[in-house]
């Protein structure tokens, strides 16, 4: 009987305009959005790559000295994953100054000729498509699920029949959740064929691993809405009604609450400007530069040389020193960084827990990090830049050392590897947990609704 | 005649309980918008003050004038006082600009707390209007005519003596006009949130701005207003109509302005950083091995020779920076022309080089960032040359102190405020393009509506 | 023997104080046609509401063959077949489809296309409607498939309310003919209506139900002689004097 049900309700979605319309809606917007993003990948890998090697090339000429005072320039990696979900990652500035010295890496580089209709526009994405276009749809595909056959008369029909009302809206859920999936999976398998066809973009196994989790998040997050629909479909007696709270209720959750929370986060939990880091690391670096000048000087004074870069001995003791007092710079410049950072870290959680109301946050939070386009990102990235820093560190001071003459294949090539899938699952399990506890809430909510309230 | 259908229209709406959500949907979130990003406006103020501060300070503590040349002028625009209301491109004009002796113009982090904001619009006046306005529009007419036909007062209508053109008018004027009660309203509110606003001034310019962008508002959401009626008019059943306008809403207002700028992006790409830097390494040689061999000979001083040539280089540098500009110029407007087939595309537009957050205002400050470079490479020039004097052959000029005077001659960054008029021309052609739309649907829906099938 | 329909001093209050059905005693018996008269919120379509367990009593207790619909509502559902007033079916599916999803509902389980088939052609619904989609349906035959619903269900005891409004005439005749088989066949039909004269033709016996009273029974010998008109004007006439000549309160009832 349950599955008479089912077939029902699965039949009576799949034969209606809405839902031609809406899978029409889903695959063009999709494999529309894809191409233009995977040729947009192809691009901006070609320009990071040709980015790298032109820093290597302004680096032919200079010297070790030099190079510490200048840094060199970074590549803001472009992962294969950004493809689907862009996250922070919209109209990023490309590169990264690092080992420059006196400056933490806090500013990103970029120039101020560019596109600017890019920041002005909202990415389409997976995180797009399916957060906002497709939870409209699934809105629209059973804002009437219950009070449209109630409105109709026929829910009286069912009803006079020997079905327990438990089992029928059970049936009503689990029918409109798969005719909901489907669009969306005949679209995602779509892409995923069209990725794997171009050949442009090539994912590795962790990859598509990820892929299929932001599929499965994709799902929740659709049964989620389905199971508010549901809620509303059962309380309002009349279709019309229940479309219009559906609409409001989406307008707020998906549409207002996502983009609010981070200003509401942000007044009660501030964060210091980019620029007063700044401020305060060149302050940092002025005080332990005047005695790092004082030092050299005693330097001079004990080897008795008039300049210290004179004497063989005298060299590399003023190069341990200097060196030292660059570490010491960076130290003390990190540690305001990472101030910060601990801020935006606070603001951030802050965010998400007052934007989680949303499942649009929510679901954000859970595809963004797994494709590692989210918040975590460039702070994972600017780790390991420093880690990068180290080393440049060490070769320059040996270099300097041992008087070596500078050459840009000495430079280490900076890979960048996300964390692995695991851990970024992990980050995101309380995420799952609140998607799943509400579509389960709502469900049950529309059970009670539907058990226990009279149908005339 | 007209008067009573227009009353029983504009009544009707003003009883239909979608109109009420309208209305108080509207006005709460226009309020909540105002409030928060007001809060982010008051950070945003006290971030620039603090960086003016450091700026200065950084830069007066240069004690030499090698020093002064590697640390250069940190410079930043004051945040845009409209632009609690629009935010556009606000974001990118305030960033930090380094100005140094040597290098390329430095640009710095766009100001947002934390990265979280680059992932989510901005949910300023101008979004709610462009995207939840404009839904709301759709909502409230899609079964203007379909539904009343569903529910036979159309036939009942249609059996009085009355042109049925009126009909329609009257449909869409009280339409309108109920549009134009809750927006005007909560732009009242707004009005009078921002004149009591402690720190806001509210003055002639403001108030005219603001009057244009209600103006451009409505106009706007009649479009989509226009457009529900004329699907309303091309089909039979409310169900289908409603799910005609969702459609095309999610086309108009969520597809096709945001997919054209990647578009653009893929039909028309600017050569990356990384090749422009190059092909500046390879000109600056290029201009260099040129000056070596042509113009060494001529001039004997060295400190003149080198003059001349970096201001060669510069101006062949300056080539190439334009060339890239004019790149971006092309891919920009690309990407304007094909995202204007959406009114939602040309109200953005509008609406925010109304309030200076717009593309034009932000070309003109790129304009202006180059000429500004301009101005501090002169004023470079101006203290190496005074260094130079005082040093008077004895040793560098670098070595010497910055004097008091030196620092004076910096220019102050001062981006040129945008007039009314500059921002009203720049905007006018995305009015017309709106009221354009305006009238051709409304004779569709016109013309669908004489022909309408009642039965 | 059970018997297939029993109301018990049935009372149903709304939320809102309206009192719709007031202490309904009555039962129908196996062969039996009771058509149940009454004005527009006289609590006819409440007592069935109530009958199916669509909304609980305030008191009294409604049996179906024996079963409280309150306390046993499946056991109580699977002998009971439901034709509402205005049948509405699910317009995307075909008459065939339509009838298939109900059989496999009912306690009888699925049943074979061929039967169907057959009991759709009783109905007389012709061959070619079987494989159109509901939702260009006249009235009339969707309230054709709406009894060939309640036949494919076999149960004891049929409910209709007001089946036979909105027909017309020869859609009515053959609606009568139809009970009239079904009553053969050993049923129980209840059936409310407004329809004096359809009532008088098909009726064992007829009720009369005035602002929730059942004020009274005529039995089938009383039926053919009286004259059914001037009892039931009379008793609403009666009914209006007693409020004062105030007019009925339906709102609420509908």
């Amino acid at each position: 009987m349950l599955w008479s049900l089912i077939e029902k309700e699965l039949k009576n979605n799949l034969l209606s305009m809405r839902f031609v319309f809406s899978l029409a809606i889903v695959l063009l917007v999709m494999l529309g959005s894809i191409q233009v993003r995977m040729d947009d990948y192809v691009q901006s890998t070609l320009d990071s790559r040709a980015n790298a090697a032109a820093e290597r090339q302004t680096h032919r000429d200079t010297h070790f000295w030099r190079f510490q005072w200048t840094g060199m320039f970074l590549e803001r990696p472009v992962l294969p994953l950004g493809i689907l979900v862009t996250g922070t990652e919209r109209n990023p500035d490309p590169r990264f100054r690092v080992f420059q010295k006196s400056k933490p890496i806090i500013r990103p580089s970029g120039s101020i000729d560019r596109n600017p209709l890019v920041t002005l526009s909202t990415p389409v994405d997976i995180m797009f498509i399916t957060g906002v276009v497709m939870s409209l749809l699934v809105l629209v595909l059973s804002f009437d699920a219950v009070s449209g056959e109630r409105e109709q008369g026929t829910l009286k029909l069912l009803l006079s029949f020997p079905v327990p009302r438990s089992v029928l809206i059970f049936a009503k859920w689990i029918g409109g959740i798969l005719t909901l999936c489907i669009p969306f999976i005949i679209g995602y398998l779509c892409l995923a064929i069209w990725i794997l066809l171009s050949g442009d973009v090539r994912f590795a196994a962790s990859d598509w691993l990820v892929f299929l989790l932001i599929g499965l998040s994709s799902l929740l997050y659709i049964a989620w809405m389905f199971s508010a629909a549901l809620l509303v479909s059962c309380w309002f007696r009349h279709a019309a009604t229940s479309m219009c709270m559906l609409l409001l209720m989406w307008v707020l959750l998906v549409l207002v609450i996502p983009n609010i929370s981070p200003y509401l986060a942000a007044a009660f939990s501030p964060v210091d400007s980019a620029q007063s880091v700044h401020f305060k690391s060149m302050k940092i670096t002025k005080e332990l530069q005047n005695e790092e000048n004082q030092q050299l000087q005693e330097l001079q004074k004990r080897h008795n040389v008039p300049r210290w870069w004179q004497e063989d001995n005298a060299w590399r003791e003023g190069v341990e020193l200097v060196a030292r007092s660059h570490d010491r710079q960076r130290q003390g410049t990190r540690a305001i960084v990472d101030r910060r950072t601990a801020q935006i870290i606070r603001q951030t959680d802050l965010a998400h827990i007052i934007g989680r109301v949303s499942p649009f946050v929510s679901y954000a939070n859970i595809v963004t990090t797994l494709a590692w386009t989210g918040p975590g990102f460039e702070q994972h990235l600017r780790l390991l830049m420093r880690e990068y820093e180290d080393q440049l560190r060490r070769m320059t001071t040996d270099g300097l050392k041992d008087q070596v003459p500078f050459s840009a294949d000495m430079l280490p090539h900076f890979r960048y590897t996300p964390p692995p899938v695991g851990a970024r699952f992990a980050q995101t399990l309380v995420d799952w947990a609140v998607l799943l506890s509400g579509a389960v809430i709502f469900f049950l909510g529309a059970y009670v609704s539907f058990v226990t309230r009279e149908i005339i | 005649m007209f008067i009573a259908l227009l009353k029983k229209e504009i009544l009707g709406n003003l009883y239909n309980q979608r109109y009420v959500i309208t209305l108080v949907l509207l006005t709460l979130l226009i309020g909540i918008s105002a409030w928060t990003l007001e809060r982010a406006q008051e950070t945003y103020l006290e971030q620039y003050a603090e960086a003016l501060e450091g700026n200065k300070a950084e830069a007066e503590a240069a004690g030499k004038v090698w020093q002064f040349m590697s640390v250069g002028a940190t410079t930043e625009k004051e945040p845009g006082d409209l632009s609690i209301l629009g935010r556009g491109l606000e974001g990118e004009m305030t960033r930090a600009l380094s100005y140094s002796g040597w290098n390329e113009v430095e640009v710095g982090t766009v100001k947002t707390f934390t990265p979280l904001f680059r992932m989510y619009a901005v949910p300023d006046f101008i979004y709610i209007i462009n995207i939840i306005g404009s839904l709301l529009a759709l909502l409230f007419v899609y079964d203007a005519v379909c539904g009343e036909k569903e529910n036979g007062t159309l036939r009942l209508k249609l059996t009085y003596p009355l042109p049925r053109d009126y009909i329609l008018l009257a449909k869409w004027a009280a339409g309108v006009l109920s549009l134009c009660l809750p927006l005007g309203l909560a732009c009242l509110g707004l009005g009078v949130y921002l004149f009591f606003l402690p720190g806001f001034e509210v003055t002639l310019d403001h108030a005219i701005r603001f009057a244009l962008v209600f103006l451009v508002s409505v106009l706007y959401l009649s479009a989509f207003f226009t457009l529900g009626l004329l699907v309303s008019c091309l089909t039979h059943r409310a169900t289908t109509a409603l799910m005609i306008c969702l459609f095309l809403w999610i086309l108009l207002v969520l597809t096709i302005p945001n997919l054209m700028p990647m578009v653009a992006r893929a039909l028309k790409p600017i050569p990356s950083e990384g090749k422009i830097a190059i092909e500046k390494q390879h000109k600056a040689r290029e201009v260099e091995e040129w000056a070596g061999n042509t113009i060494r000979a001529e001039i004997h001083d060295m400190d003149e020779y080198h003059e001349t040539v970096a201001r060669l280089v510069a101006k062949a540098l300056e080539g190439i920076n334009q060339f890239r500009r004019n790149r971006v110029q092309e891919q920009m407007s690309l990407a304007m022309n094909l995202s204007r087939v959406s009114p939602a595309a040309c109200y953005q537009f509008a609406a925010s080089d109304l309030l200076k957050t717009g593309i034009g205002s932000f070309s003109r400050f790129q304009r202006y960032v180059a000429w500004y470079r301009q101005l501090f490479n002169q004023a470079k020039d101006h203290i190496i040359r005074r260094a130079r004097d005082r040093a008077a052959g004895a040793g560098w000029w670098g070595g010497q102190d910055m004097a008091s005077e030196d620092f004076a001659l910096i220019p102050a960054f001062k981006p040129l405020g945008v007039s009314f008029a500059d921002s009203l021309s720049g905007a006018l052609f995305d009015i017309g393009i709106i009221i354009t739309y305006n009238i051709i649907l409304f004779l569709a829906a016109y013309t669908a509506f004489l022909r309408y099938d009642a039965k | 023997m059970t018997v297939p329909y029993e109301i018990d001093h049935l009372v149903k209050r709304y939320d809102n104080g309206v009192l719709a059905v007031d202490d309904l005693h009555l039962s129908v018996q196996k062969q039996e046609i009771f058509c149940m008269l009454g004005a527009n919120g006289a609590g006819k379509t409440t007592t069935l509401m109530v009958s199916l367990g669509f909304t609980p009593p305030s008191g009294g207790t409604v049996r179906i063959s024996g079963y409280d619909i309150t306390r046993e509502p499946l056991e109580a559902k699977a002998h009971v077949a439901y034709v509402s007033e205005n049948v509405q079916l699910y317009g995307n599916f075909t008459a065939m489809q339509n009838i298939r999803f109900f059989s496999e509902l009912s306690s009888r389980g699925k049943m074979e296309d061929a039967a169907l088939h057959e009991v759709l052609a009783r109905v007389g619904l012709g061959a070619d409607a079987h494989k159109r989609r509901v939702r260009g349906f006249s009235k009339g035959m969707r309230q054709r498939l709406g009894i060939a619903i309640a036949i494919i269900r076999d149960a004891d005891l049929i409910l209709l309310d007001e089946p036979t409004s909105g027909l017309d005439p020869k859609g009515g005749l053959d609606f009568m003919n139809l009970l009239q088989e079904l009553r053969r066949e050993g049923r129980a039909v209840f059936m409310t209506t407004h329809d004096i004269f359809r009532a008088r033709e098909i009726a064992d016996r007829i009720g009369i139900m005035v602002r929730g009273k059942l004020v009274r029974v005529l039995e089938t010998d009383e039926i053919e002689h009286a004259d059914l008109a001037a009892i039931y004007t009379h008793y609403i006439d009666q009914m209006a004097i007693q409020e004062g000549g105030a007019r009925p309160d339906t709102t609420a009832l509908q």
